[in-house]
């Protein structure tokens, strides 16, 4: 099963789950989430970032990586890699979202994207039981040939060359989410019937 | 033809070190130098020759060139009003640097123990930067010779990290005689001595992540092979200055405070940005309202207020540290914490109730610490009373109970009833009970009325108060009924 924990409580319809991923994905890939306040917050912005703050190639998943996988497979891909965003995002704001979110509206952001991103875990919960409850023949497909975890390189030495790396991460991030969008947009209706 | 040597032409050096040099303006070959009364002579190659130092008043000198005729001698009479005082050139023993401060330091021997007494030494050392060794600073330093060999030390903070340009330095001195009537100059300057470090040729900003006070003027320099464009102290574009090679640096002056993720300081080139951050704060303020109490007499509560804010957070955050003097304990402030509240917890020592606690507050940029000398057991707080009971006794007396954790046999609790009836009258009674270890209380309220609604709830304190402990919820009862005073009116 997945590592994931349940946060809330699991819907049993296939189509309301698959429809609330397809919606959370799609919020989740505007940079506005998180990228732009991190560039903001991280005085970016007053810089010609755009040019330095490209997705680093391998970071994430690429759309075609995820098309190839079962429906299990991507499942947990994207908790996988959810969860490292997450990891990330802790590492980043350790107890500054605690000092500071009430009175910095960027911030009050970034520290909201955490609870967003917990419930699209919670979903791919919800969905992957809701698959392995109906016997999916993907169950035990392969999943993403990836490394268990990202190939993300160790930290940048230097605080700016970490905010530059914290950038090009969460650039790959939201571009990640639109393909994740995008993959699960040609989902089909039922959950028995196979993807294609 | 001889040259006729005055005192004035040819002065006479007379050095730190307790000889006199003789030179002659012009150059000439060989000559005899012979001291009238002294009866001593000196052979010369040279147009110059060291003679042991002179005792004061008049001596007459005479110079005959070992070839050539006699009458190309020449004579005066010399006097120490006639020399001139130049010490030896000084030798810089030492040159180290800090980098992490940027920090020179010198070492020097000023070689007192060949000057007959003592004297005041100036020391004048010359800071260079860049290759073209343009002069950064001027300084003097002023010493005393005492007759001996002393070696001195002297440090220079540089405004720019030594990373970023090479730094020269040499030195010169004057010695201020005053025993020397003579005519007294500076020593020449010492040969340059430059600080070196291990460049490598990876673009990079440096300081990397400096921490530093708000208000500060802070160098800030790049150390490139490609062109640099333009720099930039956050919001700033700012005027590079040219040092080696493509090398440049800004100065920021008077350096604001800086948002919690520090101020980014970055330099453009056509194919790439670097930068370093920087971040500007404050040193911990001394934590105010220290206020040191227990709940239960097992574990002690230090709380505080923080003060100004220091503008730093993360990894520059201020850390605590509690100390307990008597007893040489301490405990920390979790570093990652996330908890924002700003207190420690301190396990009380068994059979000890006055504490002597230092609070030290520390960041990159300073510490402070407050102070507090506490009896504990003048500062209990109790947690809320739980299992908080009223059963009747009689239609006129009620029996009130709770329960109260905390190890409190030692001393005794002051608590006190509201006891409001049927939603008018309300009165409070105060009651003293002797403390119990984690225990339940039990007493007694009488003289109600019978078969009345009445509202109970209870809080405590210790007998020598410091704080109520907060209100029990309320508990409503109804006392019972009153035995009939008489029969029915059949």
């Amino acid at each position: 099963l997945l590592s994931t924990v349940a946060m809330g409580s699991c819907s049993g319809k296939y189509q309301v789950l698959l429809g609330q991923l397809q919606q959370q994905a799609k919020i989740m890939q505007n940079t506005d989430m998180l990228l732009d306040p991190y560039i903001r917050i991280q005085g970016l912005d007053k810089l010609n970032h755009k040019e330095y703050c490209k997705e680093r190639p391998g970071a994430f998943p690429g759309k075609d990586a995820l098309r190839g996988l079962s429906r299990w497979g991507f499942l947990q891909t994207l908790n996988a890699t959810l969860g490292l965003v997450l990891h990330r995002l802790a590492a980043f704001q350790q107890k500054v979202c605690n000092l500071t979110k009430d009175k910095d509206q960027d911030w009050k952001t970034l520290c909201q994207a955490e609870l967003y991103i917990r419930g699209i875990r919670n979903n791919i919960f919800c969905l992957t039981r809701l698959l392995n409850l109906n016997g999916s023949s993907e169950v035990f497909a392969p999943t993403w040939a990836g490394p268990r975890t990202l190939p993300w390189p160790t930290p940048s030495p230097g605080a700016f060359n970490r905010k530059i790396d914290g950038c090009k991460f969460l650039q790959g991030y939201h571009r990640f989410m639109h393909s994740v969008g995008q993959v699960l947009g040609e989902w089909e209706e039922g959950p028995s019937r196979t993807r294609r | 033809p001889g040259s006729s040597m005055t005192s004035r032409d040819r002065p006479l050096d007379r050095s730190l070190y307790g000889s006199t040099t003789l030179r002659a303006p012009a150059p000439r070959a060989a000559a005899l130098l012979r001291l009238r009364g002294f009866h001593s002579c000196y052979r010369s190659e040279k147009t110059n020759t060291k003679i042991p130092a002179l005792l004061p008043g008049d001596h007459e000198i005479s110079i005959n060139p070992l070839h050539g005729s006699r009458s190309s001698i020449s004579r005066f009479i010399l006097n120490e009003e006639n020399i001139s005082l130049i010490p030896d050139t000084p030798e810089i023993l030492n040159l180290s640097a800090d980098f992490s401060t940027s920090t020179i330091h010198i070492k020097w021997n000023d070689k007192g123990s060949v000057f007959p007494h003592h004297s005041d030494v100036i020391w004048q050392i010359k800071i260079l930067r860049k290759k073209k060794m343009e002069i950064v600073t001027l300084m003097t330093h002023n010493t005393t010779l005492n007759g001996k060999d002393t070696v001195h030390q002297w440090s220079w903070t540089s405004d720019m990290p030594l990373e970023c340009v090479t730094h020269f330095v040499r030195m010169r001195c004057y010695v201020d005689d005053l025993h020397f009537s003579g005519h007294k100059e500076w020593s020449d300057w010492s040969p340059v001595k430059n600080i070196s470090w291990s460049p490598d040729y990876q673009p990079k900003v440096i300081p990397k992540d400096k921490v530093i006070l708000v208000g500060s003027d802070i160098t800030v320099c790049c150390i490139i092979q490609e062109k640099v464009i333009s720099a930039q102290f956050g919001k700033e574009m700012c005027s590079l200055i040219h040092l080696d090679g493509e090398n440049v640096a800004i100065k920021i002056y008077n350096v604001s405070v800086s948002p919690t993720s520090g101020t980014n300081v970055v330099f453009t080139t056509d194919t790439n940005m670097v930068g370093t951050v920087i971040f500007a704060g404050y040193p911990p303020d001394i934590p105010q309202k220290l206020n040191c109490e227990t709940r239960d007499l097992k574990e002690i509560i230090c709380t505080w207020n923080p003060g100004r804010p220091t503008g730093l957070l993360g990894p520059h955050d201020t850390n605590y540290t509690l100390f307990e003097n008597f007893s040489g304990q301490n405990v920390k402030r979790a570093e990652d914490t996330t908890n924002v509240n700003y207190q420690l917890f301190f396990q009380m020592i068994p059979n000890r109730e006055i504490y002597n606690f230092t609070l030290k507050a520390h960041n990159p940029l300073g510490q402070s610490e407050s102070t507090v000398l506490v009896n504990i057991t003048e500062r209990v707080y109790p947690h809320t009373p739980t299992s908080f009971k009223v059963k009747d006794i009689n239609s006129t007396a009620v029996t009130l109970s709770w329960h109260l954790p905390g190890s409190f046999a030692k001393i005794n609790l002051l608590c006190q009833i509201e006891i409001t009836k049927s939603n008018s009258v309300q009165e409070l009674q105060n009651v003293t009970v002797k403390g119990l270890e984690n225990s339940s209380y039990l007493i007694t309220v009488g003289k109600l009325s019978p078969y009345t609604n009445y509202t109970f709830r209870i809080r405590c304190s210790t007998e020598t108060f410091w704080k109520w402990s907060s209100w029990t919820i309320e508990k409503q009862h109804l006392t019972t009924e009153a035995i009939p005073s008489k029969g029915p009116d059949t």
